[in-house]
């Protein structure tokens, strides 16, 4: 069991399940378009490093500038959308992005992924192994807690929730309540980007299966598990996901059955939570 | 080559179209945007196979499939009424928003396929594959299958838009606009759930077990189709039946033309494309009454 591995799979979670919670946690937009973002955030680094020769840190502030520029258009579109058709505008916009990626053979590498990603150089020393892959992403996991732990003690979160749960409250105070909601999404996509990038480093090939629907719908159900709306829920729904493989390895099983059997437990666990817990294990804001 | 694209798009729209209006109705009767449907979808197929590799043994073809279909549709209403029961039913009454819903939709979704998983494994797997083909031309050529899919799509469709008229489509209507007028005046709004829930289940049930004869079906392809489906739903307006099969007519048309001028695997792209267009555009669908949908 490589637990260097775990937990560095464990940081990228983190990272991703709390700023989809920024989104559907704090504004209350329930967002299938995550993993498109993290598929971008990933691509771009990788398209800048090999074909520019750029190193890591530009090539992220790149991406994250790029999936911010994405994010303002989606938000263009869906964001006069109310719950259910903005979930469907966000849905729509993640499978076109996985199609472009996995159908865009001249720049994407199609369904044959890019390999051979260059790895991270920091002041000239060149990060190899998974020990050194997991210090930076727990260096970048610990930026975006503190940053959301800082977060949640400014006005601008309780604006939010107002946003949230009485949106003509908002209206009444003169809010502009696009204005705010875009920012919300604009900066969970800068920060799913990080989380995209570290992905492709560390593994040194991506593909666009990788970032498919169903990793949007496991995002969303990590926050839904753990509870929306504030930090420990996401923490804990992604540190869950990742962990239970290795609970389920312990049965003795071939592996396709093992990997839905984790499935079986994994959505058992959601559907009961939406029955009799709707605000998660530790959440704090009800999803209705 | 022209002429057989039409007669695909034909046969694919017919199919899509008995899945979007199980989609509608389930959709207009409950409130839940019913991602199960393609689990469903699937484990008919799942069904319908293992029944049929029970039966052959024991008795003549035609009987054994005839025996499997009834079974494996009764088997998949079954399942739907347990998901009614114990997983819709409480949410109605907690009165969650449509969100919600829709994850725990989701959680069916994922739950029914990974036990098809589980228990089947992850290949694919088909019914019979060798057809004769029945009608060929200079235009185009049509297969057994393919005849026997839009016969049998055209008389269900034929059927649901007559029972269209009946009370029980009222009540339905009824309970979309809203349920708690339609329970004050009468209105049984769990059985009518249920039978609603029952009819787009039997329907996607049969689409999926003429899939299933048609090509290759495995466990997780359920997902497209609903999405499909669901995007027909929305673009052919929410509460119409007739704006739902143009609006399949329409998406199995730009399906398959596309190909035509693009790879094929660009369908995705443009079907989704057109949701995005129409909920930005023209949010109220092809047909419908002049109501924004979202407010419904």
């Amino acid at each position: 069991m490589n637990w260097m591995h775990i937990l560095f799979m464990c940081e990228i979670y983190v990272i991703l399940s709390l700023s989809a919670n920024l989104v559907s946690g704090y504004t209350g937009l329930l967002s299938f378009a995550n993993a498109a973002f993290y598929g971008l955030g990933a691509y771009v680094t990788t398209l800048v490093m090999k074909n520019f020769g750029f190193n890591y840190f530009p090539s992220l502030l790149i991406a994250v500038t790029f999936n911010i520029l994405i994010s303002l258009i989606i938000t263009f579109f869906s964001i006069r959308l109310k719950d259910l058709y903005f979930t469907l505008a966000t849905l729509a916009f993640q499978v076109i992005v996985f199609s472009v990626l996995y159908n865009w053979e001249k720049v994407t590498g199609g369904s044959y992924g890019i390999s051979e990603i260059p790895a991270v150089n920091i002041f000239g020393h060149q990060l190899n192994g998974t020990k050194e892959y997991a210090m930076l992403g727990g260096g970048f996991a610990l930026l975006v807690i503190s940053f959301f732990n800082f977060f949640q003690r400014t006005p601008f979160v309780r604006l939010l929730e107002c946003i949230r749960d009485r949106e003509l409250g908002a209206v009444s105070l003169g809010k502009n309540i696009s204005y705010y909601k875009s920012i919300c999404n604009s900066v969970a996509a800068a920060f799913i980007a990080i989380a995209g990038s570290l992905f492709a480093v560390y593994n040194s090939y991506i593909d666009a299966t990788s970032f498919t629907l169903n990793e949007s719908i496991l995002i969303v159900n990590m926050i839904l598990i753990g509870g929306t709306g504030n930090l420990i829920g996401p923490i804990f729904g992604a540190c869950f996901y990742v962990m239970l493989p290795e609970l389920t390895r312990l049965i003795p099983i071939d592996s396709t059955q093992g990997a839905s059997l984790q499935m079986i437990i994994y959505s058992l666990i959601l559907i009961l939570v939406v029955r009799f817990k709707p605000n998660g294990i530790f959440g704090k804001f009800k999803f209705q | 080559m022209s002429y057989q694209i039409l007669v695909y798009s034909i046969t694919s729209a017919l199919l899509l179209s008995l899945v979007a209006i199980g989609f509608n109705l389930i959709f207009n009767a409950t409130k839940v945007f019913h991602l199960a449907h393609g689990a469903i979808y699937v484990s008919a197929v799942y069904a319908m196979y293992q029944f049929y590799n029970v039966f052959i043994q024991a008795f003549s073809r035609g009987f054994a499939v005839t025996l499997s279909i009834i079974l494996s549709l009764l088997l998949i209403s079954v399942i739907i009424v347990f998901v009614e029961y114990l997983v819709y039913r409480p949410l109605y009454q907690k009165k969650v928003n449509s969100a919600i819903s829709l994850i725990s939709s989701l959680g069916v979704y994922m739950l029914i396929v990974n036990l098809i998983t589980f228990f089947f494994g992850n290949e694919s797997i088909s019914l019979n594959n060798n057809f004769k083909i029945v009608v060929s031309n200079e235009y185009f050529k049509l297969t057994e299958i393919e005849l026997m899919q839009s016969i049998i799509c055209v008389i269900l469709i034929g059927t649901v838009i007559l029972l269209s008229r009946t009370k029980l489509y009222t009540n339905i209507r009824a309970i979309t606009d809203n349920y708690q007028v339609a329970e004050k005046f009468g209105i049984n709004v769990q059985r009518t759930r249920v039978i609603a829930l029952i009819t787009g289940t039997i329907l996607v049930g049969v689409a999926g077990i003429m899939k299933g004869y048609e090509m290759a079906i495995e466990p997780n392809m359920g997902l497209t189709i609903v999405l499909t489906a669901s995007v027909a739903v929305i673009v052919g307006g929410v509460n119409s039946l007739k704006g739902t099969i143009i609006a399949c007519f329409v998406i199995a048309l730009i399906e398959n033309y596309s190909v035509k001028f693009l790879s094929a695997q660009w369908k995705d792209l443009l079907t989704y494309t057109l949701l995005i267009g129409v909920l930005v555009f023209y949010k109220q669908g092809l047909i419908s009454v002049k109501q924004r949908i979202e407010t419904r």
